[in-house]
Protein backbone atom coordinates (compact mmCIF):
# COMPACT_ATOMS: atom_id res chain seq x y z
CA UNK A 1 0.00 0.00 0.00
CA UNK A 2 1.34 3.13 -0.92
CA UNK A 3 0.92 5.76 1.54
CA UNK A 4 0.08 9.42 0.08
CA UNK A 5 0.44 12.67 1.66
CA UNK A 6 -1.98 15.20 1.02
CA UNK A 7 -1.26 19.10 1.81
CA UNK A 8 -4.16 21.65 0.85
CA UNK A 9 -5.76 23.86 3.19
CA UNK A 10 -9.23 22.84 1.79
CA UNK A 11 -9.89 20.68 4.30
CA UNK A 12 -13.15 19.07 3.15
CA UNK A 13 -10.62 18.31 -0.28
CA UNK A 14 -8.66 16.38 1.65
CA UNK A 15 -10.94 14.53 3.31
CA UNK A 16 -12.84 13.45 0.26
CA UNK A 17 -9.57 12.76 -1.51
CA UNK A 18 -8.51 10.08 1.79
CA UNK A 19 -12.07 8.90 1.72
CA UNK A 20 -12.14 7.92 -2.32
CA UNK A 21 -8.30 7.30 -2.57
CA UNK A 22 -8.44 4.30 0.54
CA UNK A 23 -11.90 3.14 -0.81
CA UNK A 24 -9.54 1.91 -3.92
CA UNK A 25 -7.83 -0.32 -0.88
CA UNK A 26 -4.04 0.90 -2.52
CA UNK A 27 -3.62 3.45 -0.77
CA UNK A 28 -3.27 5.22 2.81
CA UNK A 29 -3.32 9.11 2.61
CA UNK A 30 -2.29 11.21 5.46
CA UNK A 31 -4.14 14.77 5.09
CA UNK A 32 -2.25 18.06 6.18
CA UNK A 33 -4.31 21.23 6.08
CA UNK A 34 -1.49 23.82 7.13
CA UNK A 35 1.05 24.68 4.29
CA UNK A 36 3.46 25.45 7.80
CA UNK A 37 3.02 22.27 8.73
CA UNK A 38 3.62 20.42 5.69
CA UNK A 39 7.40 19.55 6.37
CA UNK A 40 7.15 18.60 9.32
CA UNK A 41 4.31 16.10 8.38
CA UNK A 42 6.54 14.81 5.36
CA UNK A 43 9.67 13.99 7.44
CA UNK A 44 7.52 12.30 10.39
CA UNK A 45 5.47 9.99 7.98
CA UNK A 46 7.75 9.48 4.93
CA UNK A 47 4.89 9.64 2.34
CA UNK A 48 5.55 7.75 -1.48
CA UNK A 49 4.12 10.81 -2.60
CA UNK A 50 3.15 14.30 -2.33
CA UNK A 51 0.15 15.99 -3.37
CA UNK A 52 0.46 19.72 -2.73
CA UNK A 53 -1.59 22.51 -3.13
CA UNK A 54 0.21 25.82 -4.66
CA UNK A 55 -2.17 28.54 -2.89
CA UNK A 56 -1.91 28.26 0.66
CA UNK A 57 -1.54 30.64 3.55
CA UNK A 58 1.35 31.15 5.37
CA UNK A 59 3.33 28.66 3.29
CA UNK A 60 2.47 28.01 -0.62
CA UNK A 61 3.40 25.23 -2.50
CA UNK A 62 6.64 26.64 -3.75
CA UNK A 63 8.05 26.99 -0.56
CA UNK A 64 7.07 23.83 0.68
CA UNK A 65 8.33 22.01 -2.41
CA UNK A 66 11.56 23.66 -2.18
CA UNK A 67 11.81 22.78 1.16
CA UNK A 68 11.38 18.83 0.80
CA UNK A 69 13.90 19.38 -2.35
CA UNK A 70 16.28 19.84 -0.43
CA UNK A 71 15.66 17.93 2.54
CA UNK A 72 18.03 14.46 1.90
CA UNK A 73 15.83 12.25 3.49
CA UNK A 74 12.68 13.79 0.93
CA UNK A 75 14.41 14.79 -1.62
CA UNK A 76 13.63 11.64 -4.20
CA UNK A 77 9.71 11.63 -2.89
CA UNK A 78 7.65 12.59 -5.84
CA UNK A 79 5.86 15.42 -5.51
CA UNK A 80 2.74 16.41 -7.20
CA UNK A 81 1.14 20.14 -7.77
CA UNK A 82 -2.26 20.40 -7.19
CA UNK A 83 -4.10 24.01 -8.55
CA UNK A 84 -6.72 25.60 -9.19
CA UNK A 85 -5.47 28.47 -11.07
CA UNK A 86 -4.73 27.11 -14.26
CA UNK A 87 -5.47 27.90 -17.83
CA UNK A 88 -7.44 25.23 -20.32
CA UNK A 89 -4.01 26.28 -22.92
CA UNK A 90 -1.71 25.28 -20.16
CA UNK A 91 -3.00 21.90 -19.51
CA UNK A 92 -1.31 19.88 -22.13
CA UNK A 93 0.63 16.93 -21.44
CA UNK A 94 3.65 16.89 -19.78
CA UNK A 95 3.38 20.06 -18.59
CA UNK A 96 4.99 21.33 -15.76
CA UNK A 97 5.08 23.99 -13.10
CA UNK A 98 8.10 25.68 -11.77
CA UNK A 99 9.81 21.72 -12.60
CA UNK A 100 6.96 19.59 -11.51
CA UNK A 101 3.52 17.80 -12.49
CA UNK A 102 0.39 19.32 -11.70
CA UNK A 103 -2.85 18.20 -11.32
CA UNK A 104 -5.34 20.98 -12.09
CA UNK A 105 -8.61 20.94 -9.89
CA UNK A 106 -11.67 19.69 -10.22
CA UNK A 107 -10.08 16.14 -11.09
CA UNK A 108 -11.78 13.08 -11.60
CA UNK A 109 -10.79 10.13 -9.29
CA UNK A 110 -9.40 8.33 -12.39
CA UNK A 111 -7.08 11.10 -13.48
CA UNK A 112 -5.90 11.30 -9.68
CA UNK A 113 -5.28 7.68 -9.64
CA UNK A 114 -3.38 7.68 -13.56
CA UNK A 115 -1.12 10.59 -12.11
CA UNK A 116 -0.13 9.21 -8.60
CA UNK A 117 1.07 6.19 -10.67
CA UNK A 118 3.01 7.48 -13.27
CA UNK A 119 4.46 9.90 -10.48
CA UNK A 120 5.22 6.73 -8.36
CA UNK A 121 6.66 4.72 -11.46
CA UNK A 122 9.24 7.84 -12.24
CA UNK A 123 10.66 7.09 -8.77
CA UNK A 124 11.16 3.30 -8.96
CA UNK B 1 10.29 120.34 -43.40
CA UNK B 2 12.37 118.64 -40.61
CA UNK B 3 10.75 116.73 -37.81
CA UNK B 4 12.21 117.11 -34.39
CA UNK B 5 12.02 113.23 -34.36
CA UNK B 6 14.41 112.36 -36.64
CA UNK B 7 17.70 113.17 -37.05
CA UNK B 8 18.69 116.35 -38.32
CA UNK B 9 20.42 114.44 -41.87
CA UNK B 10 16.96 113.08 -43.00
CA UNK B 11 14.65 114.90 -44.93
CA UNK B 12 10.88 114.29 -44.21
CA UNK B 13 7.85 115.67 -47.21
CA UNK B 14 4.76 115.92 -46.28
CA UNK B 15 2.03 114.85 -49.20
CA UNK B 16 0.98 118.62 -50.36
CA UNK B 17 4.76 119.16 -50.87
CA UNK B 18 5.69 115.90 -52.68
CA UNK B 19 2.31 116.86 -54.65
CA UNK B 20 3.72 120.45 -55.41
CA UNK B 21 7.19 118.67 -57.42
CA UNK B 22 6.32 115.94 -59.80
CA UNK B 23 10.24 115.91 -60.28
CA UNK B 24 9.97 114.63 -56.83
CA UNK B 25 7.33 112.34 -57.07
CA UNK B 26 8.71 110.59 -60.01
CA UNK B 27 11.96 110.12 -58.80
CA UNK B 28 10.18 108.38 -55.30
CA UNK B 29 8.14 106.32 -57.16
CA UNK B 30 11.29 105.14 -59.21
CA UNK B 31 13.16 104.36 -56.14
CA UNK B 32 10.59 102.14 -55.03
CA UNK B 33 10.29 100.48 -58.23
CA UNK B 34 13.89 99.83 -58.52
CA UNK B 35 14.86 99.05 -55.13
CA UNK B 36 11.91 95.75 -54.32
CA UNK B 37 12.18 92.57 -55.01
CA UNK B 38 8.86 92.42 -56.45
CA UNK B 39 8.35 92.35 -60.15
CA UNK B 40 6.26 94.94 -61.17
CA UNK B 41 5.11 95.95 -64.96
CA UNK B 42 3.23 98.20 -66.98
CA UNK B 43 1.31 96.97 -70.21
CA UNK B 44 -0.45 98.37 -73.35
CA UNK B 45 -3.99 96.94 -74.40
CA UNK B 46 -2.04 93.95 -76.41
CA UNK B 47 -0.33 92.56 -73.36
CA UNK B 48 2.96 94.17 -74.38
CA UNK B 49 5.34 95.01 -71.89
CA UNK B 50 5.86 99.16 -71.80
CA UNK B 51 7.55 98.82 -68.60
CA UNK B 52 9.31 96.45 -66.01
CA UNK B 53 11.04 97.37 -62.82
CA UNK B 54 14.58 96.01 -62.72
CA UNK B 55 13.47 93.14 -60.18
CA UNK B 56 11.71 91.56 -63.14
CA UNK B 57 14.55 91.92 -65.67
CA UNK B 58 16.58 89.93 -63.23
CA UNK B 59 13.56 87.44 -63.52
CA UNK B 60 13.62 87.32 -67.13
CA UNK B 61 17.39 87.45 -67.56
CA UNK B 62 17.38 90.74 -69.14
CA UNK B 63 20.54 93.44 -68.37
CA UNK B 64 18.35 95.96 -69.17
CA UNK B 65 14.24 96.56 -68.66
CA UNK B 66 14.04 98.52 -71.58
CA UNK B 67 14.73 95.17 -73.11
CA UNK B 68 11.40 94.18 -72.11
CA UNK B 69 9.56 96.95 -74.12
CA UNK B 70 7.38 95.33 -76.82
CA UNK B 71 7.98 92.02 -75.72
CA UNK B 72 5.07 89.41 -74.65
CA UNK B 73 4.66 87.50 -71.61
CA UNK B 74 4.85 84.00 -74.32
CA UNK B 75 8.38 85.89 -75.20
CA UNK B 76 9.30 84.79 -71.10
CA UNK B 77 7.04 82.29 -70.00
CA UNK B 78 6.31 78.56 -71.34
CA UNK B 79 3.10 78.82 -73.27
CA UNK B 80 0.66 77.20 -71.07
CA UNK B 81 1.25 79.82 -68.38
CA UNK B 82 1.99 82.58 -70.60
CA UNK B 83 -1.90 81.59 -72.28
CA UNK B 84 -3.27 82.09 -68.76
CA UNK B 85 -1.64 85.57 -67.88
CA UNK B 86 -2.77 86.35 -71.60
CA UNK B 87 -6.31 85.50 -70.56
CA UNK B 88 -6.04 87.03 -67.18
CA UNK B 89 -5.20 90.51 -68.86
CA UNK B 90 -7.94 89.90 -71.80
CA UNK B 91 -10.87 89.46 -69.09
CA UNK B 92 -9.68 92.62 -67.29
CA UNK B 93 -9.41 95.22 -70.06
CA UNK B 94 -12.82 94.15 -71.17
CA UNK B 95 -14.34 94.30 -68.03
CA UNK B 96 -12.15 96.53 -65.98
CA UNK B 97 -12.05 94.06 -62.77
CA UNK B 98 -8.78 93.24 -61.34
CA UNK B 99 -6.99 90.28 -60.10
CA UNK B 100 -6.39 90.22 -57.10
CA UNK B 101 -3.89 87.94 -55.01
CA UNK B 102 -3.75 85.25 -57.83
CA UNK B 103 -1.64 82.61 -56.76
CA UNK B 104 -0.25 81.28 -59.34
CA UNK B 105 2.62 78.58 -59.95
CA UNK B 106 5.17 79.34 -62.72
CA UNK B 107 8.23 78.09 -64.40
CA UNK B 108 11.40 80.80 -64.48
CA UNK B 109 12.98 81.57 -68.02
CA UNK B 110 15.95 79.64 -65.88
CA UNK B 111 13.38 76.76 -65.89
CA UNK B 112 13.26 76.98 -61.84
CA UNK B 113 9.33 76.43 -60.45
CA UNK B 114 8.25 79.03 -58.59
CA UNK B 115 5.15 80.18 -56.86
CA UNK B 116 3.71 83.69 -57.22
CA UNK B 117 1.07 85.85 -56.04
CA UNK B 118 -0.03 88.39 -58.78
CA UNK B 119 -2.07 91.37 -58.74
CA UNK B 120 -3.12 92.94 -61.97
CA UNK B 121 -4.75 96.03 -62.49
CA UNK B 122 -6.33 98.39 -65.36
CA UNK B 123 -3.97 101.33 -66.12
CA UNK B 124 -6.61 104.11 -67.26
CA UNK B 125 -6.05 107.73 -68.51
CA UNK B 126 -7.88 110.87 -67.11
CA UNK B 127 -10.88 109.68 -69.00
CA UNK B 128 -11.09 106.78 -67.49
CA UNK B 129 -10.63 104.97 -70.50
CA UNK B 130 -8.32 101.45 -70.17
CA UNK B 131 -4.96 101.74 -71.95
CA UNK B 132 -3.56 99.14 -70.39
CA UNK B 133 -2.78 97.24 -67.48
CA UNK B 134 -0.10 96.99 -64.71
CA UNK B 135 0.29 94.51 -61.85
CA UNK B 136 2.86 93.04 -59.41
CA UNK B 137 3.87 89.59 -58.29
CA UNK B 138 5.75 88.58 -55.39
CA UNK B 139 7.59 85.18 -55.00
CA UNK B 140 5.95 83.62 -52.34
CA UNK B 141 8.08 79.95 -52.76
CA UNK B 142 9.89 80.12 -49.45
CA UNK B 143 6.13 80.92 -47.46
CA UNK B 144 4.49 77.95 -49.27
CA UNK B 145 7.97 75.81 -48.68
CA UNK B 146 7.44 76.99 -45.00
CA UNK B 147 3.05 76.15 -44.87
CA UNK B 148 4.42 72.90 -46.74
CA UNK B 149 7.09 72.04 -43.86
CA UNK B 150 4.55 73.33 -41.11
CA UNK B 151 2.09 70.77 -42.49
CA UNK B 152 4.16 68.23 -42.93
CA UNK B 153 5.33 68.91 -39.29
CA UNK B 154 1.55 69.53 -38.28
CA UNK B 155 0.93 65.74 -39.76
CA UNK B 156 3.76 64.39 -38.07
CA UNK B 157 2.85 65.95 -34.58
CA UNK B 158 -1.05 64.35 -35.74
CA UNK B 159 0.87 61.24 -36.59
CA UNK B 160 2.93 60.73 -33.04
CA UNK B 161 0.21 61.39 -31.14
CA UNK B 162 -2.14 58.64 -32.83
CA UNK B 163 0.52 56.64 -31.44
CA UNK B 164 1.34 57.82 -28.55
CA UNK B 165 -2.68 57.68 -27.85
CA UNK B 166 -2.80 53.72 -29.50
CA UNK B 167 0.35 53.23 -26.98
CA UNK B 168 -1.98 54.77 -23.99
CA UNK B 169 -4.84 53.02 -24.98
CA UNK B 170 -2.45 49.61 -25.08
CA UNK B 171 -1.47 50.23 -21.64
CA UNK B 172 -4.70 51.06 -20.26
CA UNK B 173 -5.97 47.79 -21.52
CA UNK B 174 -2.65 45.78 -20.77
CA UNK B 175 -3.15 47.08 -16.83
CA UNK B 176 -7.19 46.04 -17.21
CA UNK B 177 -6.07 42.64 -18.43
CA UNK B 178 -3.75 42.50 -15.49
CA UNK B 179 -6.58 43.22 -13.49
CA UNK B 180 -8.75 40.84 -14.93
CA UNK B 181 -6.07 38.24 -14.42
CA UNK B 182 -6.00 39.13 -11.38
CA UNK B 183 -9.32 38.80 -10.72
CA UNK B 184 -9.71 35.37 -13.01
CA UNK B 185 -7.27 33.76 -10.69
CA UNK B 186 -9.33 34.67 -7.55
CA UNK B 187 -12.03 33.65 -9.27
CA UNK B 188 -10.62 30.29 -10.16
CA UNK B 189 -9.22 29.71 -6.38
CA UNK B 190 -12.56 30.65 -4.93
CA UNK B 191 -14.75 28.47 -7.30
CA UNK B 192 -12.37 25.66 -8.38
CA UNK B 193 -11.37 24.62 -4.98
CA UNK B 194 -15.67 24.13 -3.76
CA UNK B 195 -15.86 22.58 -7.54
CA UNK B 196 -13.26 19.87 -6.97
CA UNK B 197 -14.45 19.04 -3.61
CA UNK B 198 -17.93 18.10 -5.13
CA UNK B 199 -16.03 16.46 -8.34
CA UNK B 200 -14.50 14.21 -6.02
CA UNK B 201 -17.40 13.63 -4.03
CA UNK B 202 -19.61 12.56 -6.87
CA UNK B 203 -16.81 10.22 -8.12
CA UNK B 204 -16.80 8.77 -4.27
CA UNK B 205 -20.75 8.44 -5.20
CA UNK B 206 -20.52 7.06 -8.92
CA UNK B 207 -18.62 4.11 -7.51
CA UNK B 208 -21.09 3.06 -4.21
CA UNK B 209 -24.57 0.83 -4.90
CA UNK B 210 -28.11 3.09 -4.07
CA UNK B 211 -31.43 1.52 -4.61
CA UNK B 212 -32.67 4.63 -6.16
CA UNK B 213 -31.56 4.48 -9.96
CA UNK B 214 -32.34 8.25 -9.95
CA UNK B 215 -29.43 8.71 -7.83
CA UNK B 216 -26.98 7.75 -10.61
CA UNK B 217 -28.88 10.45 -13.15
CA UNK B 218 -28.74 12.94 -10.05
CA UNK B 219 -24.67 12.30 -9.83
CA UNK B 220 -24.39 12.66 -13.61
CA UNK B 221 -26.18 15.76 -13.90
CA UNK B 222 -23.88 17.15 -10.83
CA UNK B 223 -20.36 16.21 -12.55
CA UNK B 224 -21.42 17.49 -16.00
CA UNK B 225 -22.33 21.01 -13.83
CA UNK B 226 -19.30 21.07 -12.48
CA UNK B 227 -17.87 20.04 -15.81
CA UNK B 228 -19.53 23.31 -17.56
CA UNK B 229 -18.61 25.83 -14.24
CA UNK B 230 -15.10 24.74 -14.37
CA UNK B 231 -14.75 25.34 -18.29
CA UNK B 232 -16.10 28.35 -17.55
CA UNK B 233 -13.52 29.36 -15.65
CA UNK B 234 -10.62 27.82 -17.06
CA UNK B 235 -11.77 29.53 -20.19
CA UNK B 236 -11.91 33.25 -18.34
CA UNK B 237 -7.93 32.30 -17.10
CA UNK B 238 -7.53 31.87 -20.73
CA UNK B 239 -9.40 35.01 -21.89
CA UNK B 240 -6.94 37.05 -18.86
CA UNK B 241 -3.69 34.72 -19.15
CA UNK B 242 -0.36 36.79 -19.88
CA UNK B 243 -0.31 37.62 -24.01
CA UNK B 244 2.98 36.36 -25.22
CA UNK B 245 3.48 34.30 -28.84
CA UNK B 246 6.08 31.75 -29.77
CA UNK B 247 6.33 32.62 -32.99
CA UNK B 248 7.86 30.19 -35.82
CA UNK B 249 7.24 29.34 -39.52
CA UNK B 250 4.05 27.29 -39.58
CA UNK B 251 1.89 25.12 -41.82
CA UNK B 252 -1.48 26.94 -41.69
CA UNK B 253 -3.20 23.78 -43.61
CA UNK B 254 -1.26 21.08 -41.00
CA UNK B 255 -2.32 23.66 -37.97
CA UNK B 256 -5.98 23.27 -39.59
CA UNK B 257 -6.07 19.42 -39.92
CA UNK B 258 -4.98 19.03 -36.68
CA UNK B 259 -7.48 21.26 -35.17
CA UNK B 260 -9.74 19.71 -37.15
CA UNK B 261 -9.29 16.36 -35.33
CA UNK B 262 -9.00 17.72 -31.95
CA UNK B 263 -12.40 18.89 -32.50
CA UNK B 264 -13.89 16.49 -34.21
CA UNK B 265 -16.09 15.10 -30.91
CA UNK B 266 -18.62 18.46 -31.14
CA UNK B 267 -19.56 17.07 -35.11
CA UNK B 268 -21.97 14.46 -33.29
CA UNK B 269 -25.80 14.09 -32.91
CA UNK B 270 -26.68 14.79 -36.85
CA UNK B 271 -25.36 14.31 -40.06
CA UNK B 272 -22.04 16.24 -40.42
CA UNK B 273 -19.57 17.40 -43.41
CA UNK B 274 -16.15 18.78 -43.37
CA UNK B 275 -14.86 19.88 -46.94
CA UNK B 276 -11.50 20.98 -46.70
CA UNK B 277 -9.92 23.64 -49.69
CA UNK B 278 -6.86 23.77 -48.55
CA UNK B 279 -4.39 25.54 -51.03
CA UNK B 280 -1.76 23.18 -51.27
CA UNK B 281 1.01 26.27 -52.00
CA UNK B 282 -0.17 28.06 -49.07
CA UNK B 283 3.37 29.84 -47.79
CA UNK B 284 4.35 29.69 -44.42
CA UNK B 285 3.26 32.14 -41.64
CA UNK B 286 5.42 33.31 -38.11
CA UNK B 287 2.76 31.82 -35.70
CA UNK B 288 2.51 30.51 -32.00
CA UNK B 289 1.27 26.61 -33.22
CA UNK B 290 -0.53 26.32 -29.67
CA UNK B 291 -2.37 29.31 -29.54
CA UNK B 292 -3.19 29.24 -33.43
CA UNK B 293 -4.63 25.48 -32.99
CA UNK B 294 -6.74 26.89 -30.44
CA UNK B 295 -8.34 29.65 -32.44
CA UNK B 296 -9.29 27.10 -35.27
CA UNK B 297 -10.71 24.64 -32.61
CA UNK B 298 -12.79 27.24 -31.51
CA UNK B 299 -14.00 27.95 -34.57
CA UNK B 300 -14.85 24.69 -35.42
CA UNK B 301 -16.55 24.24 -32.28
CA UNK B 302 -18.99 27.43 -32.90
CA UNK B 303 -19.67 26.18 -36.36
CA UNK B 304 -20.44 22.54 -34.92
CA UNK B 305 -22.82 24.03 -31.96
CA UNK B 306 -24.64 26.30 -34.97
CA UNK B 307 -25.81 23.53 -36.75
CA UNK B 308 -27.68 21.46 -34.27
CA UNK B 309 -29.03 18.24 -36.09
CA UNK B 310 -26.32 18.69 -38.87
CA UNK B 311 -24.68 20.32 -42.09
CA UNK B 312 -21.46 21.20 -43.53
CA UNK B 313 -18.50 22.77 -42.51
CA UNK B 314 -16.24 23.96 -45.61
CA UNK B 315 -12.59 25.08 -44.32
CA UNK B 316 -10.73 27.36 -47.16
CA UNK B 317 -7.58 28.69 -47.45
CA UNK B 318 -5.26 30.12 -50.15
CA UNK B 319 -2.61 33.63 -50.24
CA UNK B 320 -2.83 36.60 -52.66
CA UNK B 321 -0.87 39.64 -52.62
CA UNK B 322 -2.59 43.05 -51.14
CA UNK B 323 -1.99 45.02 -54.47
CA UNK B 324 -4.28 47.90 -53.02
CA UNK B 325 -6.59 49.01 -50.45
CA UNK B 326 -10.39 48.50 -50.15
CA UNK B 327 -9.17 44.76 -51.10
CA UNK B 328 -12.24 43.37 -48.24
CA UNK B 329 -9.70 42.97 -45.78
CA UNK B 330 -8.80 45.38 -43.54
CA UNK B 331 -5.62 47.37 -43.86
CA UNK B 332 -6.04 49.96 -41.06
CA UNK B 333 -2.50 49.72 -39.66
CA UNK B 334 -2.80 46.35 -40.12
CA UNK B 335 -1.37 45.38 -43.87
CA UNK B 336 0.53 46.97 -46.18
CA UNK B 337 0.52 47.18 -49.99
CA UNK B 338 2.76 44.53 -51.26
CA UNK B 339 2.47 42.17 -48.04
CA UNK B 340 1.78 38.28 -49.10
CA UNK B 341 -1.66 37.58 -47.14
CA UNK B 342 -2.84 33.55 -45.74
CA UNK B 343 -6.90 33.64 -45.66
CA UNK B 344 -8.59 30.91 -44.30
CA UNK B 345 -12.12 30.70 -44.30
CA UNK B 346 -14.61 28.80 -42.16
CA UNK B 347 -17.91 28.54 -43.47
CA UNK B 348 -20.72 26.91 -41.94
CA UNK B 349 -24.57 26.14 -42.72
CA UNK B 350 -25.71 27.08 -39.36
CA UNK B 351 -28.35 29.38 -38.31
CA UNK B 352 -26.10 32.40 -38.72
CA UNK B 353 -25.81 35.71 -36.57
CA UNK B 354 -28.93 38.10 -35.87
CA UNK B 355 -27.90 41.78 -36.51
CA UNK B 356 -28.06 42.53 -33.21
CA UNK B 357 -25.03 39.60 -32.51
CA UNK B 358 -22.87 40.16 -35.74
CA UNK B 359 -21.34 43.41 -33.92
CA UNK B 360 -20.92 41.83 -30.64
CA UNK B 361 -19.75 38.42 -31.43
CA UNK B 362 -16.09 39.18 -30.31
CA UNK B 363 -17.16 40.38 -26.48
CA UNK B 364 -16.55 38.66 -23.40
CA UNK B 365 -19.23 36.69 -22.25
CA UNK B 366 -21.38 37.58 -25.52
CA UNK B 367 -22.79 34.17 -26.80
CA UNK B 368 -25.58 32.54 -28.58
CA UNK B 369 -25.64 29.17 -27.56
CA UNK B 370 -28.18 28.04 -24.77
CA UNK B 371 -27.06 28.31 -20.98
CA UNK B 372 -24.98 25.88 -20.43
CA UNK B 373 -23.61 25.09 -24.16
CA UNK B 374 -20.98 28.10 -24.24
CA UNK B 375 -18.96 30.04 -21.85
CA UNK B 376 -19.09 33.28 -24.34
CA UNK B 377 -15.17 34.09 -24.24
CA UNK B 378 -14.36 31.20 -27.48
CA UNK B 379 -14.37 34.31 -29.85
CA UNK B 380 -13.01 36.80 -28.06
CA UNK B 381 -10.12 34.17 -27.33
CA UNK B 382 -9.85 33.67 -31.06
CA UNK B 383 -9.90 37.00 -31.73
CA UNK B 384 -6.71 37.68 -28.84
CA UNK B 385 -4.84 35.16 -30.88
CA UNK B 386 -5.33 36.69 -34.33
CA UNK B 387 -4.54 40.04 -32.78
CA UNK B 388 -1.41 38.74 -31.49
CA UNK B 389 -0.34 37.71 -34.48
CA UNK B 390 -1.01 40.96 -36.04
CA UNK B 391 -3.55 39.32 -38.63
CA UNK B 392 -7.43 40.57 -38.62
CA UNK B 393 -10.32 38.25 -37.78
CA UNK B 394 -14.07 39.38 -39.49
CA UNK B 395 -17.56 37.18 -39.27
CA UNK B 396 -20.88 37.87 -41.60
CA UNK B 397 -23.63 35.86 -42.61
CA UNK B 398 -23.40 33.65 -45.65
CA UNK B 399 -26.88 34.71 -48.09
CA UNK B 400 -27.32 30.84 -48.15
CA UNK B 401 -27.33 30.97 -44.60
CA UNK B 402 -24.44 30.29 -41.98
CA UNK B 403 -21.43 32.30 -41.00
CA UNK B 404 -18.38 32.95 -42.95
CA UNK B 405 -15.11 33.51 -40.68
CA UNK B 406 -12.10 35.02 -42.09
CA UNK B 407 -8.55 35.26 -40.53
CA UNK B 408 -5.98 37.21 -42.42
CA UNK B 409 -2.50 36.73 -41.43
CA UNK B 410 0.69 37.84 -42.87
CA UNK B 411 3.01 35.45 -44.60
CA UNK B 412 6.36 34.90 -43.55
CA UNK B 413 8.38 36.20 -46.35
CA UNK B 414 6.82 38.09 -49.53
CA UNK B 415 6.55 36.74 -52.80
Amino acid sequence: MKKILIVDDEAGFTRLIKLTLEKTGHYEVIEENDGSRAWETARACRPDLILLDIVMPKSDGGDVASKIKSDWTLKNTPVVFLTAIVSQRETTPGALIGGYPFISKPVSLDALIKCIEENLARKS
Amino acid sequence: MPSPDFPKNCRVLVAKDVAADPARLKQMLATVMESTTDHIYFKDTESRFVHINRALALFFGLKDPEDAVGKWDFDFFPREAAEQKFQDERHLMETGAPVIDKVEFQETPKGERRWVLTTKMPLRNFDGQIIGSFGSSRDITAIKQANADLSRSREELMEAMKELRSVQLQLIEAEKMKLVGRLAAGVAHEVKNPLAIVAMGMDYMRRQQFEDPNIAVIVQEITDAVKRADNVVRGLLDFSAPQRVVLEPSDVNGLIRQALILARGEFTGGKFEVVEELDPSLPLVRLDPMKMEQAFVNLFTNAAHAMKGGGTLLVRTSSRQLTGLGENVSTSGTFQVGDRLVVAEVLDTGHGLTEDAEGKVFEPFFTTKPTGKGTGLGLTVTKTIIDLHGGTIGIHNRPEGGVCVTITLKADAPL
